[in-house]
């Protein structure tokens, strides 16, 4: 039996993709949901199941890596699989292909615990899902492998010189059906805060427009420290932590203002792109005369 | 079934469920959507064909049957297959199956026109187009 699993199949819509022409991050990662949930089923963990249990996996850290744009119209498919069980962590990816020439899109390595969705507790893996998970489990050495992340990572806790990047409440059809916000829209707070980090380095959308300038990101990594649930208040707070060469890195900390909690904490690898030629540029002179002293990555 | 081809894999969002607690109908349509767009890239037309050749395929004729309900959460894939196909149209069967059993919940055979997206009309298939569709064409009584 294959343990690499076919677990999504769909394509790219128009409204899903953004000013760059290409699909936002937050669309990546509604596909990567969706064969995240094929995957659960292979473990056990059916929808039924997850409904009648209110019991199920949810993601504690993600990595995300952006290989290739995919534009308006473009078919897709994503192929996943189990990499290790270890303790009640199960780590696992998804691969997202482009149907057309099988060119590798996106990349998601994550680690999931099983968690009590009404009472948010982690609880240890049952049986059934540990051995179903343990049968799947392989280093699946033929399909790409992502190497470490490297770099600063955004620690868990505020840093000076992070600023305010996006405010809102979570809205009803943001959330699944036990009541906490899609992936989706967790990332796309990460992608409306882009704008405003560009736009304190001194870059405004007419500069960029003039200077045909695009930007992407590169890499993504995500740790989920408390849930965000329905109608809850929620701010980003953002900063740079460092721009070197082609590459800027951004970290954000997503919060909980009703109960104060720090959600999420994530870095983002980025690089700014001819709009036309759709190849990487050195990065804008504002990033790299952002003053030192002002970089997140001072203080790490 | 041969001549069937995956065409869609994905799951029911909350948001897409209205106050019955069902899948709403207008969101069967997106997932053929979804599936249409690959079998565009099956029968030969690539997403650059569409943007570059100015050519697409419109929905003119469609039947549909609604087996049964998909709520929140489900997971759910589709099966294509060209059924069917004239001078200017291609016939496809789409069959969407409940991951977790294969149960079928809801298919739709659909009758669409190869389009010039300049002068808005119906055009004759082009021969790659003819000769691919020719190739995966299966008995249309036997996907009824």
């Amino acid at each position: 039996m294959s343990k690499l699993l076919p677990l999504f199949r769909g394509a790219v819509e128009a409204w899903e993709c953004d000013q760059m022409r290409h699909m936002n991050v937050q669309f990546y990662m509604t596909k990567a949901s969706d064969a995240f949930a094929q995957l659960q089923n292979r473990l056990g963990l059916s929808p039924a199941v997850i409904r009648s249990t209110h019991k199920g996996l949810r993601f504690r850290n993600i990595r995300t890596q952006y290989k290739a744009e995919v534009h308006v119209g473009t078919p897709l498919y994503g192929l996943g699989g189990v990499r290790e069980v270890k303790d009640n962590l199960i780590t696992g990816f998804i691969h997202i292909f482009n149907s057309v020439n099988d060119r590798l899109s996106a990349i998601y390595e994550f680690t999931a615990d099983y968690a009590d969705f009404e009472t948010d507790t982690s609880l240890p893996l049952p049986d059934e899902v540990r051995s179903a998970a343990e049968v799947l489990a392989d280093p699946h050495p033929d399909s790409f492998q992502l190497k470490p992340f490297a770099g600063a990572l955004m620690p868990a806790r505020p840093l000076d010189h992070m600023f305010e990047s996006a405010r809102g409440s979570v809205d009803v059809w943001e959330c699944d059906q036990f009541d906490h916000i899609e992936m989706r829209h967790i990332v796309g707070y990460f992608s409306d805060a882009a704008t405003h980090i560009i736009n304190s380095v001194g870059l405004t959308r007419e500069v960029i427009r003039k200077r045909n300038l695009g930007s992407a990101a590169l890499d993504y990594y995500s740790e989920f420290h408390a849930p965000i649930r329905k109608s809850t208040a929620i701010v980003l707070k953002s900063g740079l932590i460092g721009a070197d060469g082609k590459i800027f890195r951004f970290g954000h900390n997503l919060i909980d203002m009703d109960t104060g909690k720090l959600a999420v904490t994530t870095t983002v690898l980025g690089c700014y792109f001819d709009m036309t030629e759709r190849k990487s540029v050195p990065l804008p002179e504002e990033f790299t005369n952002y003053p030192k002293e002002k970089l997140l990555g001072a203080q790490l | 079934m041969s001549g069937y081809m995956e065409s869609y894999r994905g799951q029911v969002l909350m948001r897409e469920c209205d106050l019955l607690g069902h899948m709403n109908i207008q969101y069967y349509g997106a997932r053929i959507s979804l599936a249409m767009c690959n079998m565009f890239h099956v029968i030969g037309l690539d997403p650059d064909d569409l943007k570059n050749g100015k050519r697409g395929l419109a929905v003119v004729h469609q039947d549909s049957r609604y087996v049964a309900e998909l709520h929140a959460g489900d997971i759910i894939h589709m099966e294509s297959a060209v059924v069917g196909s004239s001078e200017r149209t291609v016939t496809i069967d789409h069959r969407l199956y409940n991951s977790v059993d294969d149960g079928l919940v809801f298919s739709s055979r659909m009758t669409s026109a190869y389009m010039d997206l300049e002068s808005r009309k119906a055009i004759p298939l082009s021969d790659a187009i003819r000769h691919k569709v020719a190739e995966l064409k299966i008995d249309g009584e036997d996907a009824a």
